[in-house]
């Protein structure tokens, strides 16, 4: 399938683009990106403990090991994160490994959907990247993350891309023109991509857009205000979108922010959520997890990998 | 956390003591190159075409609009009659110009009227114009009865009240959300004793009559007013955020500025997502 010059940004989270750029857009960009937003604000990840939440292949953990050489860090999933895996991807891409295995201070634990099993305040640093689009309970998952950072601690979080925004699908590979979540029915996407891809991978994408919270970037806030943080600072992601009559209902503000990355810290009280930002951010869910079942039921292809009920990681 | 002092850089374009030279090169170039640029991505071009500017102000940007894009006819609108001799003066020293372009006009209009024909331009343009009008979706009433019915509406807002330099204040407030973390008694003492008068009075009657419209409001007004929007951009920048805005929803923070391209549409009772109370 073609993919043109807009869509060719979005390389990042295709699950059909080559691993090559998959492995560098996190272990180089992302992991980057990261160490640059704390370092705009002083803040280096040197010598600190740092948990990431939600860290899918783990392939980003493995770039901040490297570049930011932190005392320590573990990847939470509610998938394991497969070590074997990461490490052949790493050395597929021609990265050095002292030793050639996984640097000593990065670990992968296993956490389950609102729960992470770590001491409390056992962290300085928390961070996440593209995963609260996937997060069923958003504030018990925030909650959870406040417990473990230490008082002084500060939470990154980046997000790309929302649910309203022209690839909020995460189905891009399929749908290069964008806004398919308002230009077509479930079982026509389905459709499009059953006969555009290898049935395990649709089956998991179609799943993954299934259940994506549909998230916005004020009911993040009002989701980290409701657990106790603060934003203190952000950026937008926004870019010109050309807005297609099915979408032409939609806020402004919601079609054109594709992404945010900020930083929290902790609130002396969680406070009640604001106005209109106030609203349960979860629309999908579990309802979401069930049409996406009957669905699939229809072909033959991967019903196995339904049930691993999940979406966590960094697809 | 550490929050380094930031620049108010970028916002020359609107801060009125900067120097002459900078403040025309922000509107003769880069403003109106801005707009040509964005009808230009869509694949329109405004040469011999009939254009409009509402909210034209000084009129340096519809110089630098005819100049460059040739448009048939020209006619920027403001409630304020728009001065021409100092346009032609400035135009001679800064583009050394002797006389303002054919086809570049300019009528004074009244806070809700267009003096203008029904449908008599293709293209109408706003810059920096939206966060002043008391009665938005009146003015685009107007705005879309002067426009042919295949017309496009361009409309740039910078910068949204809600977000740093939103108050307009930044050169007596360049770490900016004064708007929400200083009462306006205390504003209007320092502005007034930082000087100079004339310029001092006239940003904060500036200030004093802000809409306050946020992205979705002028949304939900175009929609009111029967436009619908095609395509839109919005200007976000890195931003610290000081206790006392805490509370406001993150996009309007953080989202400073738009651009957008807006066609006509059936008037309707605003954009079903979109919160249309002006809560200022």
């Amino acid at each position: 399938m073609s993919v043109d010059n807009e869509t060719a940004a979005s390389g990042h989270y295709s699950g059909t683009s080559d691993p090559t750029i998959w492995f560098r857009s996190h272990f180089d960009q992302a992991a980057g990106e990261i160490v640059e937003f704390f370092a705009g604000d002083g803040i280096s990840l040197k010598g600190s403990r740092v948990a990431d939440v939600g860290c899918g292949d783990g392939i980003t953990d493995l770039g901040l090991a490297q570049q930011a050489e932190p005392a320590r860090l573990v990847g939470f999933d509610i998938r394991p994160t497969d070590r074997e895996h990461l490490l052949e991807l790493a050395r597929q891409a021609g990265v050095e490994l002292p030793g050639d295995g996984l640097p000593a201070n990065l670990d992968f634990i296993t956490s389950g959907e609102v729960r992470l099993p770590a001491e409390d305040r056992s962290f300085d640093y928390v961070v996440s990247w593209s995963a609260f689009e996937h997060i069923l309970e958003p504030v018990p998952l925030l909650r959870e993350i406040r417990r473990i950072l230490t008082d002084e601690g500060v939470l990154f979080i980046q997000l790309w891309p929302f649910y309203h925004s022209m690839h909020g699908t995460h189905l891009v590979d399929w749908f290069p023109e964008g806004f398919a979540q308002y230009r077509h029915d479930d079982e026509h996407i389905l459709a499009t991509m059953q006969a555009d891809g290898d049935p395990a991978l649709v089956a998991e994408m179609f799943q993954a857009y299934q259940t994506l919270n549909r998230i916005t970037a004020d009911e993040l806030l009002a989701s980290l205000r409701q657990a106790g943080f603060r934003v203190a600072k952000l950026a937008l992601q926004t870019d010109a979108v050309h807005i297609p009559e099915q979408a032409s209902h939609l806020a402004a503000s919601q079609v054109g922010i594709s992404g945010i990355k900020l930083l929290a810290v902790k609130a002396g009280e969680p406070a009640p959520p604001v106005g209109a930002a106030a609203s349960t951010p979860v629309r999908a869910g579990r309802k979401g997890v069930r049409v996406a079942r009957r669905l699939l039921q229809r072909t033959d292809s991967a019903l196995a990998r339904l049930e691993t009920s999940r979406p966590g990681g960094s697809r | 956390m550490s929050q380094p002092a930031e620049p108010a850089a970028g916002c020359d374009h609107y801060s009125k003591s900067v120097d002459s030279g900078v403040w025309w090169q922000a509107h003769f170039d880069d403003a109106a190159q801005t707009i040509i640029d964005f009808f230009g991505g869509d694949g329109i071009s405004l040469t011999g075409r009939r254009v409009a500017d509402v909210g034209c102000g000084d009129g340096i940007i519809d110089l630098g609009v005819m100049l460059k894009a040739k448009p048939q006819q020209l006619v920027g609108f403001d409630l304020l009659t728009t001065d021409v001799e100092l346009l032609t003066e400035r135009a001679g020293q800064h583009a050394g110009l002797a006389a303002l372009p054919d086809g570049l006009f300019f009528a004074t209009s009244e806070e809700v009227r267009l003096p203008a024909e029904d449908a008599s331009f293709d293209f109408v343009i706003s810059w920096s114009a939206f966060e002043h009008i008391a009665e938005p979706v009146s003015v685009l009433r107007e705005v879309r009865r002067i426009m042919t019915d295949d017309g496009v509406l361009f409309i740039q807002l910078w910068p949204f009240y809600h977000s740093r330099h939103g108050s307009h204040l930044v050169d007596w407030y360049p770490e900016g959300f004064v708007q929400h973390r200083v009462p306006n008694a205390e504003i209007l003492h320092h502005v007034t004793a930082a000087g100079p008068p004339a310029m001092a009075s006239e940003m904060l009657e500036v200030y004093r009559t802000l809409n306050g419209i946020t992205a979705d409001e002028l949304q939900d007004a175009l929609w009111r007013a029967g436009f619908r929007i095609v395509k839109v951009a919005l200007d976000a920048e890195t931003v610290h955020i000081p206790d006392e805005v805490a509370h406001l929803p993150l996009s309007r923070v953080a989202v400073s500025g738009i651009k957008l391209l807006a066609i006509k549409a059936e008037p309707s009772e605003g954009a079903p997502a979109s919160k249309s109370v002006l809560d200022r």
